[in-house]
C-alpha cells in the first residue's frame, strides 16, 4: 500500500517540526553565548548562581550565560563522558575530587594568569587554601569561587537542658567532644540526656590530620605511605573509645544514619551538634528562625590542630571551548570584589582573598562573630586533600572505608587495621603509577 | 514463483517492524559489549584514548604475587566481593525454598485466593528504590522497626547494615522477602497446576503419606521449574546487587557488601578506569556462564 502524496508531505512537514523544535535558536546577532555547566541539584543553588551571572549579565551585556544544571551525584561521570563526546562548555564547575586529573589530562585551561592578574589588580593576596592546596604543580587549572571551612554547630538549648556548658572556641577540642557527647546521648546511657545521639563522626581523612598523622611523604608527590604511624593510631584508639561509649554516629552506621537525616533531626533541635560546612545558613535546614544555636571550631586534636577537608568549588574552563575569551570574562567576574560580594551575601562562603575578610566592602552586613572560625579554620591551611594529585575520590574512599573498622570491629587490634590501610594505599598508589601519574 | 514473491513482499514489512528493536540491540547491548570486550584488554580512563595492556587487566584482577609475608592477591578486594556476591547468592536457595512454599501454599483451594496471590506478589511489583530505602529505615539501629520489635521483646538492639558481621545476613533477610513471593513463585504455581492428579492419587493408592507423595511425585515434576528459578536467580544474582549496595550501604561497613557487580560500577564511574571495569564484567560473565553450565549438566540438560 502507498502513502498519498499529500499524507506524505503532511509527515514530512511533521518531521522538520519536531526536529526543528529541538533545535536552539540562534543567538540574537554579537551577543556571545557562553554555555555554564553547573553541578547543581538545580534548586537554591542554581537560583544563587544565577543571580551572579544575572549581574555579569548586566555588566557585559555582550554575552549571554546558558546555564545548565548537572546532578551533584553524576556530575563528574556526565562531564567526562560529554566532553569525550564533542559537547564541550565554556564553563564549568570542578570538583574538588577529580580537580587534580581533569588538570593533568589537559581537560582544563591553565588560568594562573587570570588569577595572578586578578590578585595584582586587587592588591591583594589568595586565602592559604588556594595557594597551597588548589594549585597543581604550581599552577592553576581552576577558579575558586565556593569556599568553606568545616566547623562545630551547637544547639544551646540542647546543651542547657543536658547541664553542660559550652567552653571557649580554644577548649573545643576531641578530648571535650568525648567527655560531653556521652552526656547528652541517650544511646550513651545517659537515659535524662536530651536526645538520642551528640552528632555523625567526621571523615577519617580530616581526623587523621587533626590527630598529627601523615598519610604521605609528600602529598604533591607520594613514594612512601606514612599512615602506620603512632599518631595514627592514637587517632584510631580514640575513635574506638569514643565509639565504644555510643553516643555519635561512628562512619560505619553513615549509610544507616545519614548525614541528612542528622541534619534534619538537628534542624528540629533532636541533636545538639553537628558537624557543618557553611557558617550560618538556618533557612536552608528549615531550622526556625528562633532556633537558639551558636557555631564553635572544628574540634582540635592533642597538638591543637584542627584540620578539616577540603570544602572549595571551582570553576575551570576546557581547552577548546567555543568561547574563551568570553569565559576568562566569566572567571574574572567571579574573581572580582563585585562577584565576590554576591556569592559572600547569598552563598554565606568565605572571600578568597585573605584582605577582604577585613574589609567591609565584601561581606554581608549582618556577619556574626563566630563567623570568624571558619575564617581561622581556612586561614591556617587547614582544609586539606589526602594527596594533592590525582586519585583524591578513590583515596578518601580507601581511608574512610578501613578506618570504619576501627569502629565497627572493636575486636581487631589497630595496628593491624592500620597496616591494612598501608597496603592498600600503596596498592593504590601502584595504580595511579600505572595510570600515569606520580612517576 | 509465487511463493518466493509472497516471502519477499514480507520481507520488508518484517525487517521494519524488527528495525527499532534491532537497532535498539545493536546500538545499546551488542555495541557496548563489543566494546568492553575491547576495552577490557586497554587501560582506559575516559580523558585519553585507550592504550593496548593485553592481559595487564586480568592479571591485576586475577593474579598472585609472591612477597615477603607469601603469596598475595594482586587484588585481593576481587577476591572479597566475589565472597560478597556468593555469600549473598545464599538468598538464591532461601528464596526458590520460600517460593515453593509460598506456591504450594496458593496451590490449595482456599478463599479469597487471588487476593492472596496479589499479596504475594505485591514485593516484587514494588521492587526497587523505594522498596529499598524502605528496608533501610526498618533496618535503622536507632529508630528502625526491628529494632523496636527487638525492644518490645525485651532484647538488645542490633546494627543490621552497620555492622560488618550483619550486613550481609540483612540483606538476604530483605532479598528473600523481595523474591519469595515473585517471579519464581508464579513459575512454580504454574508448574504444579501440569502436574497429573492420577499420579497423586496413585500415590495415595500406594500408601504414600503428604510428605512421601511431595517427594515421589510433586518435586520431580517441578524440576524445570526449579531449574529455570535456578539459572535466572544465579544469573540475576552474580550480575546484579548493584541497586541494593548503591542504595542501602554505599558498600559498607568498610566494603562488607559490595559486590562485583557494585565494584564494577565504582571502579567505571567513580574512579573511570573503564578498561579494569570491562575486565571485572568480563568475569563475571564467565563465572556465570560457569556456573550456569554446571547447573545445566547436573541438570541434565532439563528442557524449560
Amino acid at each position: 500500500m502507498k502513502m498519498p502524496c499529500a499524507a506524505r508531505g503532511v509527515c514530512a512537514a511533521l518531521l522538520v517540526l519536531l526536529l526543528g523544535g529541538c533545535l536552539k535558536p540562534p543567538p540574537p546577532p554579537g551577543i556571545i553565548p557562553v554555555q555554564f555547566y553547573l553541578s547543581s541539584w538545580g534548586t537554591d543553588d542554581k537560583v544563587r548562581v544565577a543571580s551572579v551571572l544575572a549581574e555579569f549579565e548586566r555588566e557585559n551585556p555582550d554575552i549571554k550565560v546558558d546555564l545548565i544544571c548537572i546532578t551533584p551525584t553524576s556530575y563528574n561521570e556526565r562531564m567526562q563522558t560529554l566532553m569525550v563526546g564533542g559537547v564541550v562548555p565554556d564553563v564549568m564547575t570542578v570538583d574538588p575530587n577529580v580537580y587534580y586529573e581533569w588538570a593533568d589530562r589537559g581537560l582544563l585551561e591553565d588560568v594562573t594568569g587570570l588569577m595572578d592578574g586578578a590578585a595584582r589588580e586587587q592588591k591583594m593576596h589568595f586565602m592559604p587554601i588556594v595557594s597551597d592546596e588548589l594549585s597543581y604543580r604550581g599552577r592553576y587549572y581552576a577558579v575558586p569561587y565556593m569556599m568553606c571551612g568545616v566547623i562545630l554547630q551547637l544547639n544551646l538549648d540542647l546543651f542547657r537542658k543536658g547541664g553542660v556548658p559550652i567552653p571557649p572556641a580554644k577548649d573545643i577540642t576531641w578530648d571535650w567532644i568525648a567527655q560531653t557527647a556521652p552526656k547528652l546521648s541517650r544511646r550513651a546511657g545517659t537515659k535524662t540526656a536530651p536526645s538520642e545521639f551528640f552528632f555523625t563522626m567526621p571523615d577519617m581523612t580530616s581526623l587523621l590530620f587533626t590527630f598529627g598523622a601523615k598519610i604521605f611523604d609528600d602529598p604533591a608527590n607520594p613514594h612512601k605511605v606514612l599512615v602506620d604511624s603512632q599518631e595514627a593510631a592514637a587517632m584510631c584508639g580514640f575513635v574506638r573509645g569514643l565509639g565504644a561509649t555510643k553516643a555519635v554516629i561512628s562512619r560505619a552506621e553513615m549509610m544507616t544514619t545519614s548525614n541528612t537525616t542528622v541534619e534534619q533531626m538537628f534542624a528540629r533541635g533532636q541533636a545538639p551538634a553537628r558537624i557543618h560546612g557553611l557558617w550560618d545558613r538556618p533557612g536552608l535546614y528549615g531550622i526556625p528562625a528562633g532556633f537558639n544555636w551558636d557555631v564553635r571550631p572544628f574540634p582540635a586534636g592533642p597538638h591543637g590542630e584542627r584540620i578539616t577537608a577540603n570544602g572549595a568549588y571551582m570553576l575551570g574552563i576546557p581547552p577548546n571551548a567555543g568561547h574563551p575569551e568570553a569565559a576568562r570574562r566569566l572567571l574574572r567576574f567571579f574573581l572580582s570584589p563585585r562577584g565576590i560580594n554576591i556569592i559572600c551575601r547569598t552563598w554565606e562562603y568565605i572571600p578568597v582573598f585573605r584582605e577582604m575578610l577585613d574589609h567591609p566592602g565584601p561581606l554581608p552586613p549582618d556577619v556574626p562573630p563566630s563567623w570568624r572560625y571558619y575564617v581561622d579554620t581556612m586561614e591556617s591551611g587547614a582544609c586539606r586533600f589526602p594527596v594533592n594529585g590525582p586519585g583524591v575520590a578513590q583515596l578518601r574512599r580507601i581511608i574512610d572505608s578501613r578506618l570504619e573498622q576501627v569502629s565497627a570491629e572493636p575486636d581487631v587490634p589497630i595496628p593491624v587495621i592500620l597496616k591494612t590501610l598501608e597496603d592498600e594505599i600503596y596498592r593504590w598508589l601502584d595504580d595511579e603509577k600505572q595510570n600515569g601519574f606520580y612517576r | 514463483m509465487k511463493p518466493r514473491n509472497g516471502a519477499q513482499s514480507d520481507l520488508r514489512p518484517a525487517l521494519a517492524f524488527l528495525a527499532p528493536n534491532l537497532l535498539g540491540f545493536v546500538l545499546f547491548t551488542a555495541a557496548p559489549v563489543l566494546i568492553s570486550l575491547y576495552l577490557c584488554f586497554n587501560s582506559w580512563d575516559v580523558l585519553r584514548p585507550p592504550h593496548w595492556v593485553g592481559f595487564g587487566n586480568f592479571t591485576r584482577l586475577l593474579g598472585f604475587h609472591f612477597t615477603p609475608q607469601g603469596w598475595r592477591a594482586s587484588d585481593p578486594d576481587f577476591w572479597r566481593y566475589l565472597w560478597n556476591t556468593f555469600f549473598l547468592l545464599l538468598a538464591l536457595p532461601l528464596g526458590i525454598a520460600g517460593s515453593l512454599v509460598m506456591a504450594l501454599i496458593l496451590n490449595q483451594k482456599l478463599r479469597f485466593l487471588n487476593i492472596y496471590r496479589l499479596v504475594f506478589f505485591l514485593p516484587s511489583i514494588l521492587y526497587g528504590v523505594a522498596i529499598f530505602y524502605l528496608w533501610k529505615y526498618m533496618f535503622q539501629p536507632d529508630y528502625g522497626l526491628f529494632n523496636a520489635l527487638l525492644g518490645k521483646l525485651g532484647l538488645k538492639p542490633l546494627g543490621w547494615l552497620d555492622d560488618p558481621h550483619l550486613a550481609k545476613p540483612s540483606l538476604i533477610l530483605m532479598m528473600l522477602w523481595l523474591t519469595a513471593g515473585g517471579a519464581g513463585m508464579i513459575v512454580y504455581l504454574a508448574a504444579l497446576q501440569t502436574v497429573p492428579e492420577e499420579l497423586h492419587e496413585a500415590a495415595r493408592i500406594d500408601g504414600a503419606n503428604r510428605w512421601q507423595q511431595f517427594w515421589a511425585v510433586t518435586w520431580p515434576a517441578l524440576k524445570p521449574a526449579t531449574f529455570f528459578n535456578l539459572t535466572m536467580g544465579l544469573i540475576w544474582g552474580l550480575q546484579s546487587s548493584f541497586d541494593v549496595a548503591y542504595i542501602m550501604t554505599d558498600g559498607g561497613p568498610y566494603g562488607s557488601t559490595t559486590t562485583l557487580g557494585y565494584y564494577l560500577y565504582l571502579k567505571a564511574f567513580r574512579f573511570f578506569e573503564m578498561g579494569y571495569a570491562s575486565a571485572i564484567a568480563w568475569v563475571i560473565f564467565f563465572i556465570t556462564l560457569v556456573l550456569t553450565l554446571v547447573e545445566w549438566r547436573r541438570s541434565g540438560g532439563v528442557q524449560v
